[in-house]
Formats: C-alpha cells, structure tokens, sequence
C-alpha cells in the first residue's frame, strides 16, 4: 500500500512552519526511513499522515486516497502509528493494553492467535501480562506499543521514534524486529534519531532538516552522493561500516 | 478626533461612550427604559471589575457575585435609616451592633461596599493566586457557595431568606453613569499597567511568564482584589437602585447572566465585556417582555421562557464564537494583532 | 442508636459515592465538569413523580428511561459540538444547559414542588441487632451498594469499561486503535444517566417531593466528591464522594444545631483548602489533569 506525500505545509499555531513543502513516497512492502535533528518536522508530518493535524497545504495520500477524503478510515486501510509517546494506557494492563488493538475485531479465535504471535515476538510482554502498563520500563512499553500496533495487522506501519531514549540492547532489539516485521510483508515508515541504523535497515531514508525541509533521500549510496546530505549527517553514508563502530 | 486622541487612551473613552450612550436612552425612554438603563450601568460595573480579573489573568470566575452580595449588605446596613435598621435588626449580636447606629452618604456607602468585598478578595487570594484553570474556576463557585450559605443562614445579621428593606434609593442615571465611567477607568488603568501587562503575557504562556520571573501569583491576586472592589461597589450601587433586594439575587441565575455577557462579549477583552453588559442587558428585557406577552398579542408565555433563550443564546456563542464578539481585542487599539490563543494542534 | 447513625452514614456515603461516579466519569472521559448532571436526576425524579400511581419498579424503570433520554439529548445538542473544547469553556457550556433544562421543566410540568408520596414499605422500620433501622436507609445503602459494585465490574472487567478508560486517558490515541469515540462517550453519558436516575430514586424517596431546583444540591455534592477524591480516577472520586456522604453525617450528628444551617460553608471552605493544598485531589496519586 503505497503512502504519496506531496509538497506538504504544516503550520503550528500562527508562525511556526513545521514542515515546509515535504514530499516523499513510501511504496508497498518498502521500508523507508526518515531521519534528521529534533524539532526537523518528522513528528509533525507523522502526524499529518494519521490526520492528527491538518496540513496547511499539499497532500498525502494511502493507497491513492487522500487521508483527508470524509471516507478515509485509517484502520479500514490498515494503518498503524506508535506514536513517540508511545500512547499506552497507563490505567489498562498490559492484557488490556495489547487486546485493545483487536477492540474491532470479532473473531476471537485469529485475535487469540495474534496475541500469541505479538508474545511469541515479545516475551516480556508475557511474563507481565496482568501488570499496570505504568510500571514497565521504557524499553518494555515500546515493545508493547509496537506489539499492540501489529494487533491491527497493518498494512501500513508508522513508528515515531522508537528507538528513543532506550539502552543500547532495547535498540538492537528493536531494529530487529523492524526488519523483521518487513520481512512479513508490512509497509513501513520509520522516524528516526539514529540515522545510522536507519539508513542501515532501510530500502530508502528520507533527510530532513529544520524546519521539514527534505534536503536529500535515496539508498545509502544515493545519499553519500550528496555534499549537503553528508555535510549534514556529519558522515559518510556508504562507509557504514566505519560510522557504526 | 480620534487622531487627536492618545491612543492608550480611546479605549476607555469609546467605552466611556457606549456607557453615556445607554444612560442617554435611560433618559429619553420611559421609566421602564430608564430602569434598564441603569441596571445596565451598574451590569458595566460589575463586569469591568469581573473582567479586571479574567480578562487580563485568562482565568474565568463563577464566583464575583458574592462580592457583589457584599456590596448590597454592606451598602445596606450604611444608607437604611436608623429607625428602621432598630425594628429590623433586633437581634443583631454584640460585636455588630453599632452596625444599628451608622449612617453614611451614598458615595461612601458605595465604597465601603467596595472595600469589605475587597476584604473578602484578599482573604481568597492566597488560593486564586496558585489555582488555574478548571481548579479555579471550582475554587471561585466554592467562594459563591460559601457567602450565600453564610448570608441566607445568618439570620440575625442578615435576615436570612427575607429580604432587605428600605434602603433609600439613591443611585440615579446619571450616577450609574459616572461610577460606570470611573470603574472602565480603574479597570483600563489597571489593563495598561505594568501588573496587567504581565498578567497578560501569563494569559498567554505561562510557564515561560514564570520562568522570565514574572510573579504571576502576585499580579493574579492584585486584579482579585481590585475586581473585587469594582464588584462590590457595583452590588452596592444595585442595592441603592432595587431599594430592596433578598439573598436569593445573588446566586447561580445572576452568575449565569454575568457569564452570557462577558461571554457573548469576548472574557478576554474589556470591550467585549462591556459592550456585552449592553447587549444583553437590552437582551434580557426584550425576553422578558416576550415572556409577558408583549409581541405574542398579550398572552404571557410560561415563566422560564427567557431564561432558556438565554442558555440558547450562550450556547450557540460558546460553539460558534468561543472567544465572543471581541476575542482578545480591545476597542481603539488597531495595530496589536489578536493574541488570542491558537488551539495548539494535539501533541501526542 | 450506633447502628442507626452507621446504616445511615454508610447509605449517605453511598449516595454520594453514587453522585460523585456520575460526574467524575463525564469528567474523565469529556474533560467536562458537568453542572447539568443535576438536570438529568431532575428528570429521573419527575419520572417517579409522573409515574407515582404506577408500580414502584416501573416508575423506577421510566425514571431511568427519562434520565438516560436527557443526558443523551443534552450531549448531542451542546457537548458533541464542542468536543475538545478547553474544559473551563465546557463548564460554562454545562452551566447553559442546566439553566435551559431547569427552565423548560418550569415552563411545562413543574412550575412549583410537587409531593410524591414514599411508598409504604420505605417508611416502616426493621430490626437489625436490637435497633430499630428505617429501611429507606437500608434501601440506599442496599440500592446504591449494587450499583457501585456494578459500576466497577463494568469499568474495570468488560471491553467497554476498558474502552472507556482507554479514550479517557487518551482519545486520539483510543481512537486510533479501533476504538469508536462516539460510541464511548454516548455509553458514558448513559451510564452516567442510570446513575442519575438510581441517585433520583434516593433522592426521592428521601425528600418525598420533587421541584425544577432540586438537581442543585446533589450536582454539587458530586462535584465536591470529585474534586476530594481527585479527578483522575473513578475509584478516587467514588471514595472522595463516600468520604464526603459519610463526613456529612457525621456533621449532622455533631455539629450544634444553629450551626448545621453553615454546614454548606463549611464544606465548601475546606473544598477550596482541599484545592489549595492538593490539586490532584486528597485521595489521588501524583499524576493530575490539569485545565
């Protein structure tokens, strides 16, 4: 399912532009990457994207629908978003939590299935089933997060940051299990810090600079190309190898 | 003439306008256009001394109408002839009995009334001065709730549900007038000073107002206590022109036509606050005559009629005008931008 | 005597655990502070005056009904339109609504207090460890007991009570998962309904008369419950309200007489010291809903 941004405005309250004129394309079953500095925009065009803000110009279209048409179901078309807050409940369980991504569906049986799935991926999530969501760690609420945004069975997944913030060991974690998830055929849109993983894992990144400009994107190849990409990155992205160490 | 006036000051003259132009209708129209037009005057008071407070503070009170009960009470107890204040009040307790025996002008009856609601705004204070939001807007009902249980329980001091009799009648039109002047005035002086402008830049963020070392707790209780005063006088000033008045006129039904003025007109502007008194003041009476019949041919409508198009009313401004006619805008002021607060899109 | 005074405490507790649910439940859910909820057991309460002829539990059924009915209309009509409002704006909203539910029942059917008359049962008295005990105040304690123990099955057991906490925490978020927000908050307005219409059955038979007024005093006393127990969660605010029921009688027990009249300043006095001192409420965790 392809995702078609095009030279989208988003504008916060009267003055500050967020992102300016980003366009960008993310076809089916691709992983691409969006990277750059905080406050460069991505939040906000991820935001966009799930209709959560309203751009002030351009369009951004799911599987050649506009996000804004009155019809457009973000879950009829199988989008999911983990927000960078994450967005667990911390009144629910982790149960409550995870079967809260199945709330539409009837089906027990496949939702019990999916559930053992996510835990299977997730073994902590098991051990903590019937806890508060409030008292797991960082790393352990991004794992539920994501958990519970496969409970959708997406087509399309959006991940805000979900790296952030978490021990060295969480991280690795999770980029595996994105590039597992791609594995399984799922489209997805990653936010990234960490650009070097990023570009790593990804089929495609996306460079954006303050305020949601996009200065760059390709393979790593494609961007190390590129005098203001690498000016910006402060490395080169086909020497991958040496960057990471 | 405008050009020739200093910009900082049309505000209150335009205002100071609109006040004259209501008490010049008082004066040509009827006795009933003159008694609107005065409970419209005193309603300006009242609410350049409600808006003192939200306006420049952001904060919205359900609560100035207990200062204006004070004003009334006090007021009374300073212009009722001694005589019948002795037949009155035969049981008055100790501490309050000279009350039996003072007399004063109406000016000061006036002021006094200011003063003791200002005693009461300065004894809440301390806790309006850390409250925001929709913990203050609890906190001021609460004040509400506590001085009209006191004022309807004390039946020794104040008669309790019966009501207050006899007091001369004193405020006039052109009285109204001039205290309506004088209250846009203090109100304005305090707008522009540099207490309100920092109250203001509080309105709009208030965390960074605190962090540039704005002691926002104390510019918020200086406009309480100041509003306070203005909402006294303007209870003393309605006690003066009912000449009679029980304890039931101040409570939830006078908060509520409060709230539709300062609502309709924008909580966050003076302008908007008096020139919704106006408004809905004439508003007020209009449904008031429907109800009697006047335009339906004489047969009165059921009692209650005008308050549910008064609820109708606030309704639609609240969902189609939430910051009110003015916004955050004054009158006479051109270049300032509105500041009003842009709904932040939702951060998540 | 003792068992008297504690059958009654515990029922008034209960009440206003009652009461306060109603309105903390609207409040976490809507961010609204809901002065209208007073309406809503108005008119659960002129169901069981209209009703006073037909059987107690079919009255009791329509009072239900009629609750249910107006807090419905009254969130299609002025809360749905002004979803995401700042809560202060929807207080004000709330207070509209009140006044115009107010006035249309002063206007139609009940321009004056009308009696209705207790059921006979409710005035009799039983014994319970050798003191005479009224069974209205076992009926309240009993009555609204069960639908406190109902309400936390709902909220804390069933899909719905988890939707409900889940778009209370975070609608978007909730929203975003599948769950349906418009669903869930008309399901809070009910269930805010029935809980209205339990506390009018109370509240009836306890004054035995009924006016257009009469929603004033039990909206306030679920507001202060809630503001007591903290606003972030139901089982603080119902234990806020029954602290409260349970404060008052004891008050009523023993406070001297010509002082029970300032009862309501006192109350209201140590709500805004409560606000003062702990935002968040006396009985909640750290975390609070601020404005």
């Amino acid at each position: 399912m392809d995702l078609v941004i095009e030279d989208l405005y988003v504008q916060y309250g009267s003055s500050v532009m967020a992102v300016q004129g980003a366009s960008l394309v993310v076809r089916d079953g691709e992983l691409v990457a969006l990277i750059g500095q905080n406050g460069a925009g991505k939040s906000t065009l991820m935001k966009a994207v799930m209709g959560w803000v309203s751009p002030h110009a351009g369009s951004i279209a799911i599987g050649g629908t506009s996000v804004r048409d009155r019809a457009f179901s973000h879950l009829d078309r199988g989008v999911a978003f983990v927000p960078e807050d994450r967005g667990i409940f911390s009144s629910l369980t982790v149960g409550e939590n995870l079967r809260l991504g199945a709330v539409r569906r009837r089906d027990k049986k496949a939702v019990a299935e999916d559930i053992e799935r996510e835990l299977e991926r997730f073994p902590v999530l098991r051990r903590y089933w019937g806890r508060g969501a409030s008292l797991l760690s960082g790393g352990e609420q991004q794992q539920l997060a994501i958990a519970r945004a496969m409970m959708l069975n997406p087509r399309l997944l959006l991940l805000d940051e979900p790296t952030l913030g978490l021990a060295p060991i969480i991280v690795d974690l999770i980029f595996d299990v994105i590039e597992q998830l791609r594995a399984e055929g799922v489209t997805i849109l990653l936010v990234e810090q960490n650009a070097v993983r990023s570009i790593e894992v990804a089929d495609r990144t996306y460079v954006v600079q303050a305020p949601g400009r996009i200065i760059g994107s390709g393979t790593a190849a494609e961007l190390g190309a590129s005098a203001a990409v690498v000016d910006y990155l402060g490395f080169e992205p086909t020497d991958l190898g040496r960057a990471a160490s | 003439m405008m050009v020739l006036v200093p910009e900082r000051a049309r505000t209150p003259l335009i205002l100071s306008a609109i006040a004259a132009l209501v008490a010049v209708l008082g004066a040509v129209g009827g006795p009933t256009v003159q008694r609107v037009a005065v409970l419209a005057l005193v309603s300006i008071v009242f609410v350049a001394g409600l808006s003192t407070f939200s306006a420049n503070s952001g904060i919205m009170s359900f609560g100035h109408v207990a200062f204006m009960a004070l004003g009334a009470y006090t007021a009374a107890f300073l212009t009722i002839p001694a005589p019948l204040k002795a037949t009155l009040f035969t049981q008055l307790p100790e501490p309050l009995a000279f009350l039996r025996d003072v007399q004063s002008s109406f000016v000061v009856a006036v002021v006094v009334g200011g003063l003791v609601a200002a005693v009461l705004g300065l004894a809440t204070a301390p806790a309006i001065a850390r409250l925001t939001g929709l913990q203050s807007g609890i906190a001021t009902l609460a004040i509400l709730m506590v001085v009209y249980n006191v004022l309807s329980s004390w039946t020794s001091v104040t008669r309790g549900s019966s009501s207050m009799i006899g007091i001369p009648q004193a405020t006039t039109l052109w009285a109204a007038l001039g205290f309506a002047v004088a209250a846009i005035a203090v109100a304005w002086a305090y707008h522009s000073s540099r207490s309100g402008l920092q109250l203001r830049a509080s309105r709009e963020d208030y965390w960074s107002s605190v962090a540039s070392g704005v002691a926002v707790g104390r510019h918020r209780a200086t406009a309480w206590v100041l509003s306070a005063f203005l909402c006294g006088a303007a209870g003393a000033l309605y006690a003066c022109f009912v000449t009679s008045f029980n304890v039931s006129a101040f409570f939830l039904s006078a908060t509520f036509g409060f709230i539709v003025m300062v609502v309709l007109g924008g909580y966050l502007s003076l302008s908007g606050a008096v020139l919704g008194a106006a408004v809905v003041s004439v508003l007020q009476e209009v449904l008031r005559r429907f109800q009697d019949g006047q335009f339906t041919g004489g047969s009165a409508l059921p009692a209650g009629v005008a308050d549910l198009l008064l609820a109708g009313v606030l309704l639609f401004v609240l969902i189609k005008f939430p910051l009110g006619l003015m916004g955050a805008r004054e009158l006479g002021l051109r270049r300032r931008r509105a500041s009003v607060k842009q709904k932040e899109p939702v951060e998540a | 005597m003792i068992v008297d005074y504690i059958v009654s405490a515990l029922g008034l507790g209960a009440l206003y655990a009652l009461l306060t649910i109603g309105v903390a439940l609207l409040f976490g859910v809507l961010g609204l502070m809901n002065f209208a909820y007073g309406e809503i057991i108005l008119a659960a309460a002129f169901a069981l005056y209209f009703f006073r002829d037909a059987p107690w539990l079919f009255a009791v059924a329509m009072a239900v009904v009629f609750a249910v009915a107006v807090a419905l209309l009254s969130e299609r009509l002025a809360f749905h339109p002004l979803r995401g409002a700042d809560p202060v704006t929807l207080m004000i909203a709330s207070f509209a609504v009140s006044l115009a539910l107010q006035s249309v029942a002063r206007m139609t059917v009940l321009p004056r207090a009308q009696g209705v008359p207790p059921q006979d049962f409710l005035a009799q008295r039983v014994d319970i460890l050798g003191a005479r005990v009224s069974v209205r105040d076992l009926v309240t304690l009993v009555l609204c007991g069960l639908v406190l123990v109902a309400v936390a099955y709902l909220m804390g057991r069933t899909s719905l009570g988890v939707q409900l906490r889940a778009a209370a925490e975070n609608f978007q978020m909730a929203e975003s998962l599948g769950v349906k927000g418009n669903r869930v908050i008309a399901s809070a307005f009910v269930i805010a309904g029935v809980l209205a219409a339990v506390g009018a059955v109370v509240l009836v038979t306890r004054q035995g008369a009924v006016s257009a007024q009469m929603g004033l005093q039990p909206m306030l006393i679920g507001v202060i419950g809630a503001v007591l127990g903290g606003m972030s969660s139901l089982r603080g605010a119902a234990l806020g309200g029954f602290i409260l029921g349970v404060g008052t009688a004891t008050l009523e027990a023993l406070l001297p007489s010509d002082l029970i009249a300032f009862r309501d300043a006192f109350l209201f006095t140590a709500l805004i010291g409560v606000l003062v001192v702990r935002p968040q409420g006396l009985l909640s965790g750290s975390k609070v809903r601020v404005s």
